[in-house]
């Protein structure tokens, strides 16, 4: 019996090894343990223990090798079934309508100054995007303001961005965004950033709206680089010009409808994350070499600084904070030409401070409050005989209620006091929405 | 004095266009701010584990659609397991397009979390260290919320949002692993 086990196990290789097969090895060494102990003499013993040995060294080398070759099997099957999930999970080829994207805002506003009220659909927004590949995607943005335009009408259609922008990775600057068409202008936080649900106030904050001309977009070149490191972001574009007659910065927007460019502009922003979590401190800058109307004849330089600090955490206090100069020469022989150097528009300064707490209503819905004191001249310079300060402080405070974090119903109330004048109640009541 | 200004230009361009070319053969699509393989190596140093997978259904689907909503879909929740810490690589839309984002998870606390791709035109901060910093030792507390709020700066609201959505996901499916104790 033991003898023809042995012959057994050793003819038969191990490609060829079956379960059955399997068994009856088991089977059969079950059987030569059990006899072990059976045996008569030390020699019998002794010489079952070896076979028994033998026979265990076989079957083990058998199982040894099935075992690897399971295992490789196992692994191969494992790859190919990676594979198979990541093609299976990654999109196949997709139509245009996926690189593209809508998007949009838009607010309602009912202002009552002194009680005589009125009531304006002021913005209704489309954002349009396209992607054409990792690099390169355009960005636009349409604006329909007041609700109807046309001759004689209180709207305007306007093209408030329209760019491409290109990844600069590719040339082995990574971090780094070109944009190359009309663009907004990096000026403190509410240029660039106006959707309702952003800011409190019915109304965005005068200061920014004087100082920043809010809403600027100019066309040319702006290139945008980040240091993550440093948590920084540096931007800088140079393009189309403010032109006024006399140093009115709001009205000197051209828009780039049909615009004069005779000279160029620079401006430049510096944007820095890294003092506090949620905590942005910036500095604007502007560099109009000449502003003058029509840009002909004696230059009117402007400058302008702005720094800003803001702090807007979904919930709890929050706080911002702008403060803006603007610095024209005004040649006195461009006089007839130019008034800026003589109503006072050669010195033009702003700022504000607000505070705010913002807490949760239901899990989708939360309000806040705020208060705002803001305070602005923008004819802080010389004067003739007939123009006076044109100082004006406005304080506030109001509610936003964020029925969902991108639609706001907003409230507040206001008095502005303007130099020389009596004081100006105000109410104001909106709503807005972005997507 | 035009002519000088002239050649500065010229001779700055010609620079310019140096620079790109001896650049240009390193393709750098997107915004790849970290290669998986990096990304690797800060969590497990050298020695990479194998990844593995949670299959996508049951707890694991029900729990991961809660989260990231009812249309996320995958087959498997891949994962890569060194001792009691993981590693996953999560995407989501910002705005617009999508973010890719490794987190790291270890003892069931965020240990770190890293933006591998950033497409968006907008909404940087999310790639500095001081937003990044926030997430480090967040856990989770009950219906699979963080147990700290994350905030950023007005305008990168949406892809904050989806950083703190994949970071809650990171920390559900990693308490789903079987060889994760979470309690």
């Amino acid at each position: 019996m033991r003898i023809v086990l042995i012959k057994y196990i050793t003819a038969i290789d191990s490609d060829s090894r079956s379960h059955l097969e399997k068994g009856i090895v088991i089977i059969c060494l079950l059987y030569l343990v059990k006899n072990i102990y059976k045996g008569d003499t030390i020699m019998k013993k002794s010489f079952q223990i070896i076979a028994f040995l033998i026979a265990g060294l076989f079957a083990w080398s058998v199982s040894a090798d099935e075992v690897s070759d399971l295992k490789d099997a196992l692994a191969d099957l494992e790859e190919r079934m990676n594979d198979l999930e990541d093609s299976a999970e990654a999109s196949g080829a997709a139509g245009w309508w996926t690189k593209s994207a809508i998007g949009g805002y838009g607010e309602l506003h009912y202002n009552n100054k002194s009680g005589t009220g009125t009531i304006d659909f002021h913005r209704y927004v489309l954002f349009f995007s396209h992607r054409y590949n990792d690099s390169v995607s355009m960005n636009s943005e349409f604006e329909l303001e007041h609700s109807i335009a046309g001759e004689g009408k209180a709207g305007e259609v306007e093209l408030e961005q329209a760019y491409i922008d290109q990844n600069w990775g590719e040339y082995g600057l990574p971090n780094t965004n070109m944009k190359y068409g009309l663009f907004l202008i990096p000026c403190g936080i509410t240029n660039e950033i106006h959707e309702p649900p952003t800011f409190y106030g019915v109304e965005r904050n005068v200061v920014e709206k004087e100082i920043c001309s809010n809403t600027r977009w100019e066309g040319g070149f702006q290139g945008t680089h980040v240091v993550p490191e440093w948590d920084l972001t540096i931007i800088a574009g140079v393009h189309s010009s403010l032109t006024t007659s006399d140093g009115d910065i709001r009205a000197g927007r051209d828009k780039v409808a049909s615009a004069t460019m005779n000279k160029e502009a620079y401006t430049g922003a510096f944007r820095y994350t890294g003092a506090y979590p949620g905590l942005e401190l910036g500095l604007s800058w502007d560099y109009e070499p000449d502003m003058n109307e029509g840009q002909k004849g004696e230059q009117v330089t402007g400058k302008m600084w702005a720094v800003h600090a803001n702090y807007m955490p979904s919930r709890g206090f929050g706080s911002r904070a702008f403060y803006g100069i603007w610095d024209l020469t005004c040649p006195a022989a461009n006089r007839s030409s130019n008034q800026c150097i003589e109503n006072g528009r050669n010195e033009q300064w702003g700022y504000f401070y607000e505070g705010s707490y913002r807490w949760d209503v239901t899990e989708t819905q939360s309000m806040g409050l705020f208060v705002r004191r803001q305070e602005w001249d923008d004819k802080a310079g010389t004067k003739n005989a007939t123009t006076t300060k044109n100082n004006i402080t406005l304080s506030s405070f109001g509610v936003n209620w964020w029925i969902t974090d991108e639609a706001v119903v907003k409230a507040d109330w206001g008095r502005k006091k303007t130099f020389g004048s009596a004081a100006v109640q105000e109410f104001n009541m909106g709503m807005g929405y972005s997507f | 004095m035009a002519n000088i200004k002239i050649t500065i230009v010229a001779v700055l361009s010609f620079f310019f266009i140096v620079i790109i070319s001896i650049n240009s053969h390193n393709v750098i699509a997107e915004d790849v701010l970290l290669s998986k393989e990096d990304f690797f190596k800060i969590a497990f140093g050298e020695d990479v584990p194998r990844r593995k997978g949670l299959r996508f259904k049951g707890e694991v689907k029900e729990i991961a659609q809660k989260i990231m909503g009812s249309n996320y879909k995958k087959l498997r929740m891949k994962y890569w397991r060194q001792d009691q810490k993981t590693a996953w690589i999560l995407e989501r839309i910002g705005k617009v397009e999508l973010i890719t984002a490794g987190f790291i998870v270890e003892n069931c606390r965020i240990s770190s979390i890293h933006v591998l791709v950033y497409r968006e035109t907008h909404g940087w901060e999310v790639k500095y260290p001081s937003f990044r910093d926030q997430f480090v030792g967040i856990s989770m507390i009950e219906s699979f919320k963080l147990n700290k709020r994350i905030d950023g700066i007005a305008g990168a609201t949406l892809s904050v949002n989806s950083m703190e959505k994949m970071t809650r996901l990171a920390l559900a499916m990693n308490s789903l692993v079987p060889e994760i104790n979470c309690k």
